[in-house]
């Protein structure tokens, strides 16, 4: 379903037909942007769920001289972000369990997939900022609350173990 | 010089970068890695959610504040009720009181009028207040409240009590 920045009007006053059309709309983007994060089908509609409740409970707050669709991206990301970030405080371990594939997003042979199954969950948002979203190491910094240098190593250290995995490969199949 | 490491993915090298990255095999593989990893994002297929989210959130969001709804309809209906039915009952409660009023104040003026004495002569006093008395008796028969009927017989009373002080009269007084 198409949406119009028209319907923005009818969403702000609470119409439960746009807030439909918005998820409708919107739902597989969000859905696939936490989903490729969290690697996790169970978590990402939960998360998906927030994110909606935050979007119809602060539309009054959007302001609609910015961009509708990265208003929701920044609000989905955010909530992931604090996910990753409560998970990390509240299981140490959670690092050994995000390398374990749960294969939520190994569907295809996709480089981008294969990168970001090899990485903890953490840093696979950081490389999923900059990859996909191409947000850059400022903005990331401002997301993650860390210094611009954090996210130049992941990405830096993320593409060395691409190249490595690559290596590996080559030389197993002489 | 150090490698390169781009402040964005689409962000354009400075010179000296470029001069870097034609020398330096590693940074010319992340490079082709970084543009290989942005094709592939293009690539990606969106993923639909299951129905159970949209389900969870109808069942948490709040009511459409554009569409008037059954239950404002039954909050307004069963407060109306209430107060009714409140209303109705105080009505009672009043008017219930009242009446014993009524009754009580009936009986001491029937008690009153027992005590009259029919005289053949009246004096102007008591003949002033006998107007008096009719004038309220008037009013009575008129009158359609059960509260203004309670003041004209309180009146009726007092009255009724002046004529018979009148016709007892004083002891110390006799008449010639």
């Amino acid at each position: 379903m198409s949406w119009d920045e028209n319907k923005l009007i009818a969403l702000q006053l609470g119409d439960r037909k746009a807030q439909e059309q918005c998820y409708i709309a919107f739902s597989p983007l969000l859905y696939t942007t936490i989903l490729k994060i969290c690697d996790s089908r169970e978590v990402a509609s939960d998360l998906l769920h927030d994110t909606f409740m935050d979007v119809f409970n602060n539309i009054a707050s959007f302001n609609p001289q910015f961009s509708f669709i990265a208003w929701l991206k920044r609000i989905a990301i955010n909530n992931t972000f604090n996910h990753i970030k409560r998970q990390k405080t509240a299981l140490k371990v959670i690092e050994h369990i995000d390398s374990t594939p749960q294969s939520a997003t190994q569907s295809n042979n996709n480089l981008l997939n294969k990168l970001l199954y090899q990485l903890p969950t953490e840093h696979r948002m950081v490389m999923w900022l900059f990859i996909v979203e191409q947000y850059s190491h400022a903005d990331i910094a401002q997301f993650t609350d860390k210094s611009e240098s954090y996210s130049k190593s992941i990405v830096s250290r993320s593409l060395k173990k691409l190249r490595c995995h690559a290596e590996v490969k080559k030389h197993g199949t002489y | 010089m150090e490698h390169i490491n781009q402040a964005a993915l689409q962000a354009p090298l400075s010179i000296e970068q470029q001069q870097h990255l034609s020398q330096c095999a590693e940074c010319q593989e992340n490079q082709i890695l970084l543009q290989q990893l942005a094709s592939c994002a293009s690539d990606l297929t969106l993923e639909v959610p299951p129905a159970r989210v949209w389900q969870r959130i109808e069942q948490s969001r709040s009511p459409d504040k554009t569409q008037p709804t059954n239950n404002n309809w039954r909050d307004l209906s069963a407060t109306a009720a209430m107060l009714i039915v409140g209303m109705f009952g105080w009505l009672s409660w009043n008017n219930y009181q009242l009446q014993l009023q009524f009754t009580q104040l009936l009986a001491t003026n029937m008690a009153l009028e027992s005590q009259l004495v029919v005289q053949q002569s009246i004096s102007y006093p008591q003949a002033h207040i006998f107007s008096q008395l009719e004038a309220v008796e008037q009013q009575l028969v008129g009158a359609l409240s059960l509260q203004k009927k309670l003041v004209l017989l309180q009146q009726r009373e007092q009255y009724i009590n002046q004529i018979i002080k009148l016709q007892r009269g004083n002891k110390n007084e006799y008449y010639i």
